[in-house]
């Protein structure tokens, strides 16, 4: 009897417990699908080529695709079309390709020129050359398609805001992100942009590998930011300001004389031209002082693990919730407190570091000078020196530091 | 008067055996060759990580490269010395003696600028001027100390000049060579 009633509990458990779990399933499955992050990335994801590396057809057909979706949502839509370097695609012969950058905006009725930039780039590195496996593979989930979805919720929950800001609003979907010496597609457009234009931006927000990684983050400067601090406040502290980045000399990216994880994105192209930026990404910064996804490597970016199962498997609802967060807060700063956010931003232009300390010529000059007043110290010394010497001695110093140990010394200092 | 009676009974102690100094002094250095240049390794593990390449950020993968990097550095400062030495007819000073002093003036070097270089951690911006004008005037500090020492071991009032003349002008040489072209 009691083997029956044994047999009998066990069979029970057995069966709740896979009942739990096809509960908990069912559950994720619905979450995933109601929130409007997701639902971009994967109709992006689904509704376009895989490879969407500059130079293919994807980028081109994805650029289409952002354009038409941009415009059924009531927005005004430009095309940039430039030409972008292939450099590090592979299987191209060619050295140039077409690419464009997606422009859409929301005009204030206010008449005014001051306008906040939000972009993510829409490129992947599907193509590209990865040091472990040559071509990178995935489909770009995490890189960047995880930022589009991002930048196309707020576009969307902003077209059906009915009332007005004291600001323009600009949405750029940027090409050639990957390629070449990279930020090929921001570099043109703020190249295009007249100098009142570029002083008229606000603020530049940009979206890039957000759905992975320990922790999120918003970055405006290697100093702190207003306007990072704006937005770690505003996300209740589930965004943070990286307070330690990762640096140094001699591994220069273009940007800055030094390394920098937060310098690599599209918003480099406005810093650089002295506008202020506000950079979303995922990561951790905490481990070792480098950028990391999870647990001290990178396992999706850039890899064939940059798919949206991956993406499911590894991190379930989290990664959604990481891409709703930044949406969140993107939104409710821009849209819901637009006055909070433009007193948040209005001096934004002077927490960025002044050319000056990143100018190595700068600090080489400085070290001419050192080494020129260490020269004359050391001559005015030496003639010091040589002035003693007339009238001093030439004995012969037999001091020494060490000494020839005796026995007793020998084993004192063993013991 | 700094260690106290403990620590003059453990420098007399040392003075005696040269081995046991050298390997103390080497170590040191190793520790603080990873102190000084960890802001620079923790960068290149995050290019390699950057790059898709996975990095041992294992604390023996950090002791790995204080022992290789102190043995490029003795082993180099070894043969450039020897050479100078005997180019510059400087028999007066005992090489191993000096040897010593010279990687303890090292470690003091590495010391100081590693302790400055954490600054870096906390505002990047810094390491533009820092990376070149830290180990500059650490440095300068530490080349003066030690040829004080030198002056007060082994030099007399005739040969001072000489030696000060020279060390400076390797000084100055190595500098310029390691902020300009290294």
């Amino acid at each position: 009897m009691k083997k029956f009633l044994l047999c009998f509990m066990l069979s029970i458990s057995v069966l709740f417990a896979s009942l739990c779990s096809n509960v908990a399933y069912a559950v994720q499955e619905t979450d995933y699908s109601s929130y409007q992050t997701y639902v971009w990335l994967e109709r992006f994801l689904n509704e376009n080529d895989p490879v969407r590396t500059t130079g293919t057809e994807g980028e081109a057909m994805a650029a289409d695709w952002l354009e038409n979706e941009m415009q059924s949502m009531g927005y005004e839509v430009s095309v940039q079309e430039f030409d972008a370097s292939l450099e590090g695609v592979s299987g191209v012969k060619e050295e140039f390709a077409k690419s464009k950058n997606i422009i859409a905006q929301k005009k204030s009725a206010s008449n005014t020129q001051d306008t906040v930039v939000i972009c993510a780039h829409y490129d992947n590195a599907a193509k590209m050359f990865n040091s472990v496996s040559m071509e990178s593979g995935g489909e770009g989930a995490l890189d960047n398609g995880s930022g589009v979805a991002v930048v196309l919720t707020v576009a969307q929950r902003l077209s059906a805001f009915e009332g007005d800001l004291p600001y323009n609003v600009t949405f750029v979907f940027f090409g050639a992100e990957e390629v070449g010496s990279g930020m090929m597609g921001s570099e043109y457009y703020v190249s295009n942009l007249t100098q009142q234009q570029k002083d008229s931006i606000l603020l530049v927000i940009n979206v890039d590998t957000i759905a992975s990684g320990d922790n999120l983050y918003v970055w405006g400067e290697d100093i702190a930011t207003p306007q990072a601090d704006y937005f770690a406040d505003i996300s209740d502290g589930k965004i943070i300001c990286p307070s330690v980045a990762s640096v140094s000399m001699g591994f220069s990216v273009g940007y800055r004389p030094y390394y920098n994880i937060c310098h690599m994105s599209d918003h480099m192209s406005f810093l650089t031209e002295k506008i202020p930026v506000a950079f979303f990404f995922s990561g951790n910064l905490s481990d070792g002082f480098s950028y990391v996804e999870n647990a001290g490597k990178v396992d999706i970016q850039h890899t064939k693990n940059d798919t949206l199962e991956y993406l499911k498997q590894k991190h379930g609802i989290e990664f959604v919730n990481n891409m709703e967060c930044v949406a969140n807060a993107i939104y409710n700063g821009v849209v819901e407190d637009a006055e909070g956010f433009a007193t948040a931003v209005e001096n934004a232009r002077d927490f960025i570091v002044s050319d000056f300390w990143l100018d190595m010529s700068n600090a080489y000059l400085i070290f001419v000078v050192l080494l020129g007043a260490f020269a004359v110290f050391a001559y005015n010394y030496h003639k010091k020196l040589k002035k003693r010497a007339v009238l001093g001695t030439a004995e012969v110093k037999n001091t020494t530091v060490f000494e020839r140990p005796d026995e007793e010394d020998i084993f004192t200092f063993r013991s | 008067l700094i260690f106290g009676r403990i620590g003059e009974k453990m420098l007399n102690l040392l003075k005696k055996n040269y081995g046991r100094t050298l390997w103390i002094v080497r170590i040191v250095l190793a520790l603080t060759i990873l102190l000084n240049d960890l802001f620079s390794i923790n960068t290149f593990y995050g290019l390699m990580e950057m790059m898709g390449i996975s990095t041992p950020r294992v604390w023996y993968a950090y002791l790995f490269y204080a022992i290789i990097t102190l043995l490029i550095t003795e082993v180099f400062a070894r043969i450039f010395i020897k050479f100078c030495f005997n180019f510059l007819r400087i028999y007066f000073i005992p090489y191993n003696e000096f040897m010593v002093l010279f990687l303890a003036t090292l470690a003091l070097n590495n010391l100081v600028s590693g302790l400055v270089k954490l600054l870096y951690f906390v505002t990047p911006v810094i390491a533009v001027f820092g990376e070149i004008l830290i180990g500059f005037v650490t440095s300068a500090v530490a080349f003066f100390i030690l040829f004080l020492v030198v002056k007060k071991l082994y030099l007399n009032d005739k040969n001072a000049p000489f030696v000060f003349k020279w060390f400076t002008i390797i000084f100055l040489f190595v500098n310029a060579l390691f902020a300009f072209v290294l």
